[in-house]
C-alpha cells in the first residue's frame, strides 16, 4: 500500500546499448512530447491571442493582433457582468467545498476507521452513485429543489445559493479518496490516542487532520474545479442574473454575443482566471493528488 | 395541490380586499373627531349607500395598494437594456404610486421561457415578463398568466377607449387568445418584421438597379453574387447570395413569400408540408445546391452582410437601427443598403410580423396592480415613441407613428419596412411552438446541406412531429 | 476495503460491547451528513425517475401510463425482448468460449460449432429486434444511443493509448518533465465550457477556419467540421449505410475535444503507475537482453493493466455521462448526428418539458451503464495482470 507516495523523478535505469539509435529516440520523444503539449496549449493561446484583437481581425482569423486591445475585458464584464457572476460562483464554490470537507471527513474516517453495522453496505452503496448519470438524477433532484416533492424549508430553493451547493456538498468520491488515507494511518496511533483518552473524533482532529493534509488538498481541488465548472445544474436552477454563475454567463454571452468573438473569448478568459489561478499554485499536489486516485485500494 | 392553495388564497385576498375597501374611507372621518368612539358606527350606513345606488362602484381595484417593489424580466441588452432602463428609471422617479420597478436581463427569449416553466405559481415569479405568443401559451397550460381583461376596461387604471383605439388592431388583438376563452394575456410594447437586406452597392456593381422582387429576380442575383464578388468586402470567406441562419422564423417567412402559411387556424394544426412550403424549400434548397445559398451558426448572417460577403440576409426588422449598422461598421466600413419585403411568388407582400409581449404572471392583487400601471406606462404615447426611435422597433400606436415622421426621414429603410405592416402574418401563437422551432430548425439545415434529400419527405415528416407535440400539449389543457 | 481491524481484543468482552456500541453510534453520526445529501440527491432520484417514468408528466404529474414511456421508446415488447436475447446469447458465447480455453480439455470441434451457432443467433436476434426498434419505437432516442456507442468507442481507446504513450515517453529521462505532464493536464482542469466555446470557433465551417487551415497544410479539401453530419465513411468515399457508417464528422469533432481534454488525466495516472514498477523486474529483462519495445510489450503494458481497466471503467462512464462540451458544440445542421443519449435526455426535460418521457429514457441509459460496467467488470478482471 505504497500508493499514496507520489511519484518521485525515479528513472528507469535502463542502460542503452547503440547511443546513436538512443539519440534519435530522445529526439523522437521529444518531438512527440513537444507535438503534444502544442495541442494541448493551442486553445489556450488562441483564446488569449484572439481575445486581444479587433473584430475585424477576428474575423480573418489572425493568430495575433496587430495591437493587444485590453479594452475588450472592460467591454465583455459590462456586457455579461462577468464580474458579478464571478462572486456569484466563488460563493458557491466556497460553499460546496466547505461542506464537502465536513461530510467526507467524518464519512471517510468512519469507513476507514470505525466498525459499525452497515458501513459496508452504505459505502457500496455510495460507491454505486459514482456510476449514475445525471441525466437519472438531474430531473427528480430538480423537482427537490422546487420542493415539489418534500416539503423544504423555504418552500423553493430555485434561484438561491442553497440550490447551487446543498446537492453538492458530499460525493462519494471525496469519500473514497479520503477513506483509501485514512486506512493507511497506523494502528499505533490510534491505539496510543486512546490510551490517553482521546475519543473518535478528537483523534480525528489532533491527529489524523494534520497528516492528512495532502488528500484533503486534493479532496479540495478536485471540489472546486467540480463547482466552478458545473453547467447543466445551475442552468436549470437559476433563473435570473443575481445567481447565475460564470459558466451559465459565459453560454448566455455564446448566444448575445457569438459573432463578437474577441468579446466572446475575453469572456472565456475570465471564466478560467480563478481555475488557472489555483491550478498553477497547486499543480503538483494536484496532479499527484489525481494520481492517488488511479490506484487500487 | 398547488392551484387549489393558489385559490384558496386568492379567496382570502379577496375577501381581505373587499373588507379593506369597506373599512378605508370610515378610517378617515374618526381621524378628525377623535373623542366619539362610536362614530364609525354611525357612519358605516354612508358607506354602504353608494353600493346600493350603483354597482360600478363595486371597483375590484378600489381599495389595492399597487405593490411597492416589482420585477420585470425581459431580454433586452445592451444598447436596449440601457434604453429601456432609463424607461424604468423614469417610471421610477414619477409614478405617483411609490412603485420601484427592477428591470433584470434574464437571458434570451429562450432562456426566459425556460427560466419561468419551473417558477410559474411560485412566488418566484417576476411581476412582467416578456414573452412570445407561444410562450405565453405555454405558461398559461398552467393558469399561471393574469388576465388583463380584469383591469384593461377599469375607469381608474385601465385603458380609454380612445387609448384601445389607437393601438394598431393587428397588434392589439394579437395577445387576446381564443384558445383560453379570450382571455388577454399580453400586451404588445413593440413589434418586429422579418426583412430582406440587401446590398445596394453591391447590387449596382453587379448591374441591377433595385431589390429583387420575384424569386426569379432573386434567385439570380444571389447566385450572381457568387461569381462576382463585391469589391469592398472584407475578410476570407467565400461570397455568397444568402447568408441564412437557422430560425423557425425564417422557415415562416418564406412560406408566406411563397404564398402559404405554416398553421391552419380552422383545424388548428400545423401545415409545415404545404404545396408553399414545399415549393419554398425546393426553391432555397435549390440555391444551396449551386451555392448561393449558405447555412451560419449564430447571428453570422449579419456579420456576413457587413463584411459585404452575403448579398442578403433574412431578418429582424429590428437589426436596422444597430445590429446591422454596426455589422457593417465593423466590415466593410460604408456601403449603400436597405429592406424590401421578401420577393413573392403571388405579387402579394406578406411579412412575417412577431414581438414578444409583456405579460404578468399570477401572483397578488397588489403585484399584478403594479405590473399593470408600468405596461400601462411603457404602451403609452410618449414612451413608445422614445422606445421606438431609439431601438427601431415599431410602436405599437398610430398616434406614434404620426409622430416619428422625422425619424422615418433619417431612416428610410425603417418607413420602408412599417409600410409593409398591414400586409403582414403571425406565427402560431400555441403551446408547444418552442420546441416545434427547434425541429424546424434542424429540418431546415437537414434539407440546405443535404440537397439529397426529398422536400416533401422532410417536411411531412417535420410536421408530423409537430402536430404530435401540439396535441400533447393541448391534451394537458383538458387534463 | 479491508478496513483495519484494530480493536484490542484483549480487552473484557463487555468493554468490548460498550465500545462496539459506542462505534456503532458515532459510525453512524460521522456518516450522517453524507449518507443524507447522497441518498437524497444521489440515491433517491433513481427510485423517483423510475416512478416519474410511469406517468405522462409534463411539467406536472398527469395520468398513470404503467410502461407506456418505454414502450415508445422500444417501440414493441417482442423487439426489445429479441434484443435482449440477443445480447444475452453473446454474453454466454463470450463467457462459454473463455470455459472451453481454459479448461485443460482440448477444443473440441463439438465446442466450436456450438459457439457459432450461438452468436449467429445472438446476431440474427439482436439485429431483427434493433431494426424494428429503429422502425417502431423512438428512432431519435436510439440513435442517440448509437452516437454514445460511437462516442464511447472513438475516445476511450484513443485517450488510453495516446495517455499510455505519452506516460512512457514522459518516464524516460526528460528535461521539463513536470512541466510537460502539467500542460497535458491543464485541458482537464479547465471548464468545459469554456473551451469547448474555443472548438466551436477552431472547428467552424469557413474553408479559413483554423481547422481546415491546418488540414490544408497536408492537401486536404476543407472540412465542414461541427456542421456536417454525413458519416465519416460516407465522406471518405466509402458506400456503407448504418452503424459501420460511422459516427458524423460533426461528432467526430466532439470526440477530438473530448479526447483533448481528458488525455492528461490518464497521463497523470498512468506515469504514477510507471513509478510503481519495481525497477528489479526491467532490470533482470534488461539482463536476458530485452529491447525496448520487448520491455514495454512484456512488463509496461502487463503492469499497467489494472490501471488501464480503472482508467477504460472511468472513461466508459465518463463517456455516457458526457454532457458539456457535446451541449456547447452542437448545431442544427448537424442534426440528430451529434446528440448523444444524455443530450437528448436533457432536451427532452429541459426544451420539450416531457418530463415522463425524459425520465425513461434516463433509466434505460442507467440500465445499459450498469449492465455495461458489469460486463467490463468480468471481462476485464480476468485479463487484469496483478503485479
Amino acid at each position: 500500500m505504497d500508493n499514496a507516495i507520489p511519484l518521485k523523478t525515479s528513472t528507469s535505469g535502463l542502460r542503452k546499448t547503440n547511443p546513436t539509435l538512443a539519440i534519435i529516440g530522445k529526439v523522437l520523444i521529444y518531438v512527440v512530447l513537444i507535438v503534444g503539449a502544442i495541442i494541448a496549449l493551442f486553445p489556450f493561446f488562441w483564446m488569449v491571442s484572439t481575445s486581444l484583437m479587433t473584430l475585424g481581425e477576428t474575423l480573418q482569423l489572425r493568430l495575433l493582433p496587430a495591437v493587444p486591445i485590453w479594452t475588450n475585458y472592460a467591454e465583455a464584464i459590462e456586457r455579461a457582468k462577468f464580474d458579478k457572476y464571478l462572486v456569484n460562483s466563488l460563493i458557491v464554490t466556497l460553499g460546496t467545498m466547505a461542506g464537502l470537507l465536513i461530510t467526507s471527513i467524518l464519512a471517510a474516517y468512519a469507513f476507514a476507521r470505525i466498525k459499525f453495522k452497515g458501513s459496508n453496505l452504505i459505502f457500496m452503496l455510495f460507491l454505486a452513485t459514482m456510476m449514475i448519470p445525471e441525466s437519472v438524477t438531474l430531473i427528480p433532484n430538480y423537482l427537490m429543489i422546487r420542493g415539489d416533492i418534500l416539503p423544504i424549508p423555504g418552500g423553493s430553493w430555485m434561484n438561491t445559493y442553497w440550490a447551487l451547493t446543498i446537492p453538492f456538498i458530499a460525493n462519494a468520491f471525496s469519500i473514497f479518496l479520503l477513506k483509501q488515507f485514512f486506512q493507511q494511518v497506523p494502528n499505533e496511533l490510534w491505539d496510543a490516542a486512546r490510551m490517553d483518552g482521546a475519543d473518535h473524533l478528537r483523534f480525528l482532529v489532533q491527529i489524523v487532520l494534520p497528516i492528512s493534509k495532502a488528500p484533503i488538498m486534493t479532496v479540495l481541488l478536485f471540489g472546486f474545479t467540480g463547482s466552478w465548472n458545473a453547467f447543466s445544474w445551475p442552468l436549470i436552477v437559476t433563473s435570473n442574473d443575481k445567481w447565475r454563475t460564470v459558466m451559465i454567463g459565459l453560454w448566455n454571452f455564446v448566444g448575445e454575443a457569438g459573432t463578437e468573438t474577441n468579446l466572446l473569448m475575453a469572456g472565456a478568459v475570465i471564466t478560467l482566471i480563478p481555475i488557472l489561478l489555483l491550478y498553477l499554485f497547486t499543480q503538483k499536489q494536484f496532479t499527484q493528488g489525481i494520481a492517488t486516485t488511479g490506484l487500487k485500494g | 395541490m398547488r392551484s387549489k392553495l393558489f385559490g384558496l388564497f386568492a379567496v382570502v385576498m379577496i375577501a381581505a380586499l373587499v373588507l379593506g375597501a369597506c373599512a378605508k374611507p370610515t378610517e378617515v372621518p374618526p381621524v378628525v373627531e377623535e373623542p366619539v368612539v362610536e362614530e364609525p358606527v354611525v357612519e358605516e350606513p354612508v358607506v354602504e349607500e353608494p353600493v346600493v345606488e350603483e354597482p360600478v362602484v363595486e371597483d375590484p381595484w378600489a381599495g389595492v395598494e399597487p405593490a411597492k417593489e416589482i420585477t420585470f424580466w425581459h431580454n433586452h441588452s445592451g444598447d436596449r437594456e440601457a434604453i429601456l432602463l432609463k424607461i424604468v428609471d423614469d417610471f421610477n422617479a414619477t409614478n405617483e404610486y411609490g412603485i420601484t420597478l427592477t428591470a433584470e436581463v434574464a437571458g434570451s427569449y429562450s432562456d426566459i421561457y425556460k427560466k419561468m416553466l419551473p417558477v410559474l405559481n411560485t412566488a418566484d415569479v417576476p411581476d412582467i415578463v416578456v414573452g412570445y405568443q407561444n410562450q405565453i401559451a405555454m405558461y398559461q397550460l398552467a393558469d399561471a398568466i393574469w388576465d388583463m381583461n380584469e383591469i384593461i376596461d377599469n375607469p381608474t387604471y385601465g385603458l380609454s377607449g380612445d387609448d384601445q383605439a389607437d393601438f394598431l388592431p393587428t397588434f392589439f388583438k394579437q395577445d387576446v387568445y381564443s384558445l383560453y376563452d379570450n382571455q388577454r394575456l399580453g400586451l404588445a410594447p413593440n413589434r418586429s418584421m422579418e426583412v430582406m437586406y440587401y446590398n445596394l452597392s453591391w447590387l449596382k456593381q453587379m448591374g441591377y438597379e433595385a431589390a429583387p422582387t420575384t424569386m426569379e429576380e432573386f434567385r439570380a442575383m444571389a447566385c450572381d453574387a457568387v461569381a462576382n464578388p463585391f469589391e469592398k468586402g472584407t475578410g476570407e470567406e467565400t461570397p455568397v447570395g444568402l447568408a441564412m441562419r437557422m430560425d423557425a422564423s425564417n422557415f415562416a417567412s418564406w412560406v408566406f413569400a411563397f404564398g402559404g402559411d405554416i398553421f391552419d387556424y380552422t383545424t388548428n394544426q400545423f401545415t409545415l408540408d404545404s404545396p408553399a412550403a414545399i415549393e419554398a424549400w425546393t426553391f432555397l434548397q435549390g440555391l444551396a445546391k449551386d451555392g448561393c445559398l449558405r447555412v451560419v451558426d449564430g447571428y453570422n448572417d449579419q456579420v456576413q452582410f457587413g463584411a459585404g460577403k452575403s448579398l442578403f440576409t433574412v431578418a429582424s426588422s429590428s437589426g436596422l437601427g444597430v445590429y446591422y449598422p454596426k455589422a457593417i461598421a465593423d466590415g466593410v466600413g460604408e456601403m449603400e443598403w436597405s429592406v424590401a419585403a421578401l420577393p413573392t411568388t403571388t405579387g402579394q407582400v406578406k411579412p412575417n410580423i412577431y414581438g414578444a409581449s409583456v405579460s404578468i404572471p399570477k401572483s397578488t392583487p397588489e403585484r399584478q396592480l403594479a405590473a399593470w400601471l408600468f405596461i400601462k406606462y411603457y404602451t403609452s404615447k410618449d414612451v413608445q415613441t422614445y422606445w421606438a426611435t431609439e431601438t427601431q422597433y415599431f410602436p405599437v400606436r398610430k398616434s406614434v407613428a404620426a409622430e416619428m415622421v422625422d425619424f422615418f426621414g433619417t431612416y428610410p429603410p425603417y418607413e420602408t419596412a412599417w409600410n409593409l405592416i398591414e400586409f403582414g402574418a403571425f406565427e402560431p401563437p400555441v403551446p408547444g411552438y418552442d420546441p416545434i422551432r427547434e425541429e424546424m430548425k434542424i429540418t431546415m439545415a437537414a434539407l440546405l446541406e443535404d440537397p439529397t434529400l426529398i422536400v416533401q419527405d422532410e417536411l411531412t415528416l417535420l410536421n408530423t412531429t409537430a402536430n404530435q407535440i401540439l396535441a400533447d400539449q393541448l391534451a394537458q389543457i383538458e387534463q | 476495503m479491508e478496513t483495519s481491524n484494530t480493536l484490542i481484543s484483549t480487552k473484557s468482552s463487555s468493554a468490548f460491547k460498550k465500545q462496539a456500541f459506542k462505534d456503532q453510534i458515532t459510525g453512524i453520526l460521522f456518516t450522517l451528513p453524507a449518507i443524507i445529501i447522497i441518498f437524497f440527491f444521489g440515491l433517491f432520484p433513481i427510485g423517483y425517475s423510475f416512478y416519474m417514468s410511469l406517468y405522462n408528466w409534463n411539467v406536472r404529474k398527469g395520468k398513470f401510463v404503467g410502461l407506456q414511456n418505454y414502450l415508445n421508446i422500444f417501440g414493441d415488447w417482442t423487439a426489445f425482448f429479441q434484443v435482449v436475447l440477443g445480447i444475452a446469447l453473446i454474453v454466454l458465447a463470450i463467457t462459454l468460449s473463455r470455459k472451453v480455453k481454459q479448461s485443460e480439455t482440448r477444443f473440441s470441434k463439438y465446442s466450436f460449432v456450438v459457439l457459432i451457432i450461438l452468436l449467429v443467433l445472438a446476431g440474427v436476434f439482436f439485429l431483427t429486434g434493433w431494426g424494428r426498434m429503429i422502425e417502431l419505437g423512438d428512432k431519435a432516442y436510439l440513435s442517440s444511443l448509437v452516437n454514445t456507442l460511437y462516442y464511447a468507442l472513438g475516445t476511450v481507446p484513443t485517450q488510453i493509448i495516446i495517455g499510455m504513450v505519452i506516460a512512457y515517453f514522459l518516464y524516460q529521462k526528460i528535461a521539463g518533465k513536470e512541466l510537460f505532464r502539467m500542460l497535458y493536464f491543464l485541458p482537464y482542469v479547465t471548464p468545459a465550457v469554456s473551451t469547448a466555446v474555443v472548438f466551436r470557433i477552431i472547428f467552424n465551417r469557413p474553408d479559413y477556419s483554423i481547422a481546415n487551415r491546418l488540414i490544408g497544410l497536408f492537401g486536404i479539401d476543407p472540412l465542414k467540421w461541427r456542421f456536417e453530419k454525413i458519416p465519416i465513411m460516407q465522406l471518405l468515399g466509402f458506400d456503407i449505410e448504418g452503424f459501420f457508417a460511422g459516427p458524423s464528422l460533426a461528432l467526430i469533432t466532439i470526440m477530438i475535444y473530448g479526447v483533448w481534454s481528458f488525455v492528461g488525466y490518464n497521463v497523470v495516472i498512468f506515469l504514477s503507475g510507471l513509478g510503481n514498477i519495481p525497477k528489479e523486474v526491467y532490470e533482470a529483462a534488461e539482463i536476458d537482453g530485452a529491447t525496448k519495445s520487448q520491455l514495454f510489450r512484456y512488463i509496461t503494458i502487463p503492469y499497467l493493466s489494472p490501471i488501464t481497466f480503472y482508467l477504460s471503467l472511468i472513461s466508459l462512464i465518463g463517456t455516457f455521462k458526457a454532457f458539456n462540451h457535446i451541449y456547447v458544440l452542437r448545431l442544427p445542421s448537424a442534426g440528430y448526428s451529434v446528440i448523444t443519449a444524455s443530450v437528448y435526455i436533457f432536451d427532452r426535460f429541459y426544451q420539450y418539458t416531457q418530463f415522463g418521457v425524459a425520465t425513461s429514457q434516463a433509466i434505460v441509459l442507467f440500465l445499459i451503464i450498469l449492465g455495461l460496467t458489469v460486463v467490463q467488470n468480468k471481462v476485464m478482471a480476468e485479463r487484469v495482470f496483478y503485479g
